[in-house]
């Protein structure tokens, strides 16, 4: 027998291949089982990142669930504020607010309360643009932002971050729910669609 | 192979060795060390005017310093005041933030400034301050033999904090301070450190390093640097202004001085006082004359027994001279020398004059044995000798002398009403009494009077009296003496023997003492004619942020010294010292203590001084008049930590790392990543360095996290604070890539 | 078709020469040479290994007397080139060393375990981590997220793509070469792959990092080469079992699932356990506990290996024995 007539022929009897069945059911089965276990990796690797906690505030009315691993903080001038601790070097943060509307108070007048409050309190605070959308249905008013964060401590070497960051504002009868989102603003796109997940699972 | 592997696992795990306790607390000591320097803008550019070192006394920015450093004395313009912060030990301070005085006493050379904003201009909240700082110490348990620790910039801010220790040689008495005014040591220490904190071996500041320039930094040398091209000629010559550093010094003002500013400063205090005539700046050349040697001080503050010559084993030796003209910060300075070599301990300065504008001043030392030798002394205005006088120790101890010059109002018995220095007017007799040693009969003496610096009486006689004894001679008028500033001398041929000065103003008590002051008051406001208003009385709401203290006045001569004092629950808080410039008769005179926000709660005292003595003591309450105690941890208690997380596999820093320790009730199961169980945190910068937002009370077992991205989380539940441990500690953690 | 299903047409499992009487041993058919070797020793492997071993351990215990003669030279870092000769060492000494072994001793050595070892780095470089890296982002998930999913994440993703690399270089390279003649080459093979593989993970690692810490660095590359040398080993055993044997379908899959486990599980706790006490004079790291979980792990998979795989060729020797 020639040796082209080798594994050309498909033929051929088993053992003249030198490869059983099992041997070729094998080769598969070792290729599905790893094509599978890939498949379960990324799967719990997908399901971790949309890993979240339930926040419930019956004071302020509202809950929300926030990435697993997230601090919170309700001892601020906030709701709560949901901050990652292992973001570097800006630690990612989403802040709940809720301001009273009165009669004549406009959505305007609270962002420029905001707009006022952040220039006295942060270092090279822009607002980049505001505008009117609907998120999960409901009507809010969407104000881009952006400030430098720098470390008051003067022992502390810290290079001042850009941070950008998105106010959601949604009017609630007499009340005006912000909900911001600071991000180092390098991973700032890669950070939003967790936030999204996050807005839009808030319930008030 | 085993044993080797696990010994190293704990060498290489171990982050720090240990340290002494001592060395520990002069880290922390040099960590609250800042660097001072003043600026003025020409021509847009920031130009350096001054420069010098000051410590940190608490967290939320007060720093204690020399007055001249920090106010427009000299050269000194007093616009802008920078900080720099060490913030890195081994490597030059970086400048961090503006400060402002905010409590300064120029005779004492004290300061406290308080840090006010970032170098950008924007305002720094001092409650939001988490800096380094040190606490007081006894400063009266010093003495000669004793250790200290100076720690300043000695170069103008070119290197890193420094601590050098010294012993303690001595004292020097001074007016500015009394019989405690100086701590000295040797050798003499870089001028640039004045300012800095003197600290025990706790790290506790004892004292403020205190040293000026010794010319009046106008013209470059070495004492004043040319360090930056301030006229823009493109060189760094002496046509561009010149920094002044100190000279070398060998002074530390004892820190128990600083303690009414830093009350005042740590409760806001300011004070302020009804505006009197201005007094113009001297425009003649100051001047110091009358140079006198006495072996003692009397209560006045006078001396108490001139001498030309001392027997062997002197020990008490002052310097008395008048002064004129004198301008706050003239660089003054005693040098001593004995056959033309200079004994520094005997010496003081230079130093930046504190004094007010005349009076006379006294420099000298007491229990210093002084070696027999013929002394000279030289008085020096910014590096000018100006005037000089002699004395020989070791002669013969026989010498003629009058001691113990005492002046008062006779009682009719050979004894006094009243004596000291300051008497009501109108009196019709004044009585100097002294006593006399070694005299010989038949020899001229004389006794001559002087009233406001005018001779207006000269009486000379034969000495008939004896070899020793007492005597007295008296200024009299029946119709009264008027009011003004007196002064006595009594002259042995033509050797000055004794001399006393006295004051004459107000009217006479009961007990025949001057009474200046009368009709005291106090309110919480005041009306646009400076008459009391608002609350008056005893007894101040909760609230009140002003204290006015009203009194009149009756024969008060212009020039008087005089002084007001503040105290809260007895301790003296604010005060001020000048000469009287409101003339003779009036009104409704006022001081006011204040702050810019309610003043305590507690026991308010205010004091009235002329020439030291004791005119009214005025009281009032404001709330309750009990300071509510505070609940806090005290700060000595727990341990501050410090830190730099790094990458385990490169030993590089790493930046964000959030370090989270829990309430010290809580471990890692009961957290639940909620901020109000973190009792402590920090985030680390570029470099990987952290600092600990609250300190952590010793004894006591902690849980930490600290977390990264990129990296495994680190998880420590028995992170424990020993109560042997020292404060502060720096710390190093590694972590670990998954 | 014109041929017909009989013995005549069967070929040696080895060298693919037609056969004129059938050796066969458990469905494998072997010519009259390769009849009497596949059950032999590949004696020059486990003495390399041993070798390599053996300098790996002396290497650490250099490492623990001057750590604690000079924590500080041991603290500091060193530059990437010294780095890549430290991660490329080991590899060299055992690839040189099995060739020497092999001259020495008369052994002849195709030149395939160096084609294999070559194999392992490329593919390491151009395909694993290319894919584990760049396109799954494993590292910055893993930096991440929690000690559970770490876990999952360096079985599920890392140790199945690392074990699957290792895999396919033996099974479509070495499988059909007549010079995988012994069970024992298939660990050798794998061991080639491994060493590669390992080696130029460390090396990229190296250069990633930039630069390394002395004692922290150097014993993490040594931490991750034991970590795969050991997969390689459980790995190799599966291959030259199944390549002499006609074995069960999933015979394979058990060994790779076997190999991939460990390799995650090992990764995971071997960083997990370098995670050590921190307080205010340790650092909270200690590169030993994972260092030691790693060499121990591969001292036992060495020495298992090397026993069944010589239980199992001494039984076969006797068996055929038996027959003959």
């Amino acid at each position: 027998m020639s040796q082209d007539l080798w594994g050309t022929d498909s033929d051929l009897p088993e053992i003249g291949s030198g490869l059983t069945k099992n041997d070729r059911f094998s080769a598969i089965l070792v290729a599905l089982l790893t094509v599978a276990a890939l498949g379960l990796g990324l799967i719990t690797k997908q399901r971790s990142s949309t890993d979240t906690w339930p926040y419930e505030s019956r004071e302020a009315g509202i809950s929300i669930n926030y990435p697993t691993g997230w601090l919170t903080d309700e001892r601020g001038d906030y709701v709560v504020r949901m901050r990652d601790p292992k973001a570097r070097p800006f630690k990612t943060q989403y802040i709940i607010t809720i301001v009273p509307m009165g009669g004549q108070t406009s959505t305007r007048n609270v962002l420029d309360g905001l707009t006022l409050q952040r220039s006295a309190d942060l270092s090279a605070y822009r607002v980049l643009n505001v505008q009117e959308m609907t998120v999960s249905g409901v009507k809010s008013t969407k104000m881009s932002f952006a400030f430098v964060d720098a470390d008051p401590n003067p022992f502390i070497q810290r290079l001042p971050v850009a941070v950008m960051g998105i106010d959601f504002l949604i009017l609630d009868e007499n009340r005006a729910i912000i909900v911001t989102f600071m991000s180092d603003k390098q991973m700032f796109e890669e950070n939003l669609p967790t936030f999204e997940r996050f807005m839009s699972s808030l319930r008030y | 192979m085993l044993l080797l592997i696990s010994s190293s696992i704990a060498q290489s795990t171990k982050a720090q060795e240990g340290q002494s306790d001592e060395d520990a607390s002069l880290i922390a000591a040099r960590q609250a060390t800042v660097f001072l320097m003043q600026t003025y803008e020409q021509s847009g550019a920031q130009v350096i005017s001054c420069v010098g070192s000051g410590t940190l006394i608490s967290s939320t920015g007060l720093i204690l310093t020399n007055a001249h450093l920090v106010e427009a004395l000299g050269p000194c313009r007093g616009e802008r005041i920078i900080v720099q912060l060490p913030v890195r030990l081994d490597e030059p301070p970086i400048p961090t933030y503006i400060a402002s005085v905010i409590q300064s006493d120029i005779r004492l050379d004290l300061a406290v400034l308080q840090i006010s904003g970032g170098l950008d201009g924007s305002l720094v909240e001092a409650q939001t301050l988490d800096l380094p700082y040190v606490t007081l110490g006894d400063s009266s348990q010093l003495g000669p033999g004793k250790m200290i620790h100076y720690i300043g910039y000695p170069d103008i801010g070119t290197t890193s904090v420094t601590a050098t220790e010294r012993l303690i040689s001595g004292m020097t008495v001074e007016k500015s301070g009394g019989r405690m005014a100086w701590l000295r040591t040797h050798p003499a220490i870089e001028g640039s450190m004045g300012g800095g904190g003197a600290f025990d071996a706790k790290g506790r500041l004892v004292g403020i390093i205190t040293g000026a320039s010794p010319t009046d930094g106008k013209l470059p040398g070495s004492y004043c640097m040319s360090i930056q091209d301030n006229n823009r000629d493109g060189l760094i010559t002496e046509r561009d202004a010149c920094v002044p550093v100190g000279g070398p010094i060998t002074a530390v003002r004892p820190a128990s001085f600083a303690l009414p500013l830093i009350e005042a400063a740590g409760n806001n205090f300011r004070i302020d006082r009804a505006s009197g005539f201005q007094d113009t700046a001297p425009t003649a050349a100051p001047v110091l004359y009358r140079l006198l040697f006495s072996q003692g001080i009397s209560d006045a503050g006078l001396p108490s027994r001139l001498v030309t010559s001392l027997p062997s084993g002197t020990t008490n030796l002052f310097l008395f001279f008048d002064y004129d003209n004198m301008r706050p910060g003239t660089p003054y300075e005693m040098r001593v020398t004995s056959n033309g070599i200079e004994i520094p301990e005997f010496g003081l300065g230079p130093l930046a004059w504190g004094g007010d504008r005349r009076g006379t001043w006294y420099i000298g030392t007491e229990e210093a044995l002084w070696p027999d030798g013929s002394y000279d002394f030289t008085l020096l205005l910014s590096g000018q000798a100006v005037a000089t006088a002699s004395i020989s120790i070791g002669g013969a101890a026989n010498e003629p002398a009058f001691s113990n010059l005492t002046l008062g109002i006779p009682n009719g018995l050979g004894g006094f009403l009243t004596s000291g220095m300051l008497f009501p007017a109108e009196t019709k007799q004044i009585d100097a009494q002294f006593s006399f040693s070694n005299m010989s009969d038949d020899k001229d003496w004389t006794e001559i009077w002087y009233l406001d610096g005018q001779e207006v009486s000269r009486t000379v006689r034969l000495w008939d009296k004896g070899s020793s004894g007492q005597a007295s001679v008296s200024a009299v008028n029946y119709e009264g003496l008027p009011m003004g500033t007196y002064r006595l001398e009594l002259l042995s041929g033509q050797q000055l023997m004794a001399t006393g000065d006295i004051i004459l103003a107000g009217t006479s008590n009961a007990q025949s003492e001057s009474a200046v002051f009368s009709n005291p008051r106090i309110a919480n406001d005041i009306t646009r004619d400076n008459e009391p208003s608002g609350v008056i009385g005893s007894a101040m709401p909760l609230g009140t942020s002003t204290l006015y203290a009203f009194t009149d006045w009756d024969l008060m001569p212009n020039g008087t010294h005089w002084t007001y004092r503040w105290f809260l629950d007895g301790r003296l808080v604010a005060g001020s010292s000048q000469n009287w410039n409101n003339g003779g008769v009036g009104q409704n005179f006022w001081v006011s203590l204040f702050s810019d926000q309610p003043l305590p709660e507690g026991s308010y005292d205010v004091e009235f001084l002329v020439e030291n003595r004791p005119m009214f003591s005025h009281n009032v309450t404001i709330g309750s008049g009990t300071r509510p105690v505070s609940g806090e941890i005290q700060e000595s208690e727990a341990v501050e930590i410090s830190g730099t997380v790094i990458d385990a596999l490169t030993g590089q820093g790493i930046s964000g790392a959030l370090i989270a320790v829990l309430d010290v009730k809580l471990e890692s199961p009961d957290f639940v990543y909620d901020e109000k169980q973190i009792y402590s945190q920090a985030i680390s910068d570029q470099e990987g360095h952290f600092v600990l937002s609250r300190a952590l009370p010793r004894g006591q077992y902690y849980t930490v996290f600290v977390f990264a991205d990129g990296y495994i989380t680190i998880k420590e539940d028995n992170f424990v604070i020993r109560r042997a441990q020292t404060s502060p500690v720096d710390i190093i953690i590694e972590m670990g890539r998954p | 078709m014109a041929y017909m299903s009989t013995h005549t047409y069967a070929r040696c499992t080895v060298c693919g020469q037609t056969l004129s009487r059938t050796l066969e041993f458990k469905n494998r058919y072997y010519c009259d040479v390769h009849y009497g070797l596949f059950y032999q020793n590949t004696r020059p492997l486990w003495r390399a290994s041993i070798l390599t071993f053996g300098f790996l351990v002396a290497a650490l215990l250099g490492f623990a007397i001057g750590n604690q003669l000079a924590p500080e030279r041991f603290r500091d870092t060193v530059q990437s080139g010294t780095g890549i000769f430290i991660a490329i060492l080991p590899a060299l000494i055992w690839i040189i060393s099995l060739y020497r072994i092999g001259a020495q001793t008369q052994f002849q050595l195709s030149p395939l375990p160096i084609t294999i070892f070559v194999l392992g780095a490329l593919l390491s470089a151009a395909v694993t981590r290319p894919f584990l890296y760049n396109i799954v982002n494993l590292d910055i998930w893993i930096g991440s997220t929690t000690a559970s999913n770490r876990l999952m994440g360096n079985i599920l993703l890392n140790g199945f793509t690392h074990t699957f690399t290792l895999y396919a270089i033996i099974r479509y390279i070495a499988w059909d070469s007549p010079a995988f003649m012994r069970r024992t080459d298939g660990v050798m093979f794998a061991l080639a792959a491994s060493w590669g593989y390992a080696s130029l993970i460390n090396i990229l690692y190296v250069i990633d990092l930039g630069e390394i810490t002395l004692l922290n660095g150097s014993l993490r590359l040594i931490t991750q080469l034991c970590i795969f040398l050991t997969t390689g080993l459980i790995l190799g055993y599966f291959i030259g079992r199944n390549r002499f044997e006609d074995a069960p379908v999933y015979h394979l899959s058990v060994g790779l699932i076997m190999a991939a486990t460990v390799n995650g599980f090992m990764l995971y706790a071997s960083s997990a356990l370098n995670s050590t006490s921190l307080s205010l004079t340790q650092s909270g790291f200690s590169p030993w506990p994972g260092l030691a979980l790693s060499m121990g792990g591969l001292a036992l998979t060495f020495s298992t290996v090397r026993g069944l795989m010589q239980r199992q060729n001494a039984l076969t020797q006797a068996k055929l024995e038996q027959i003959a």
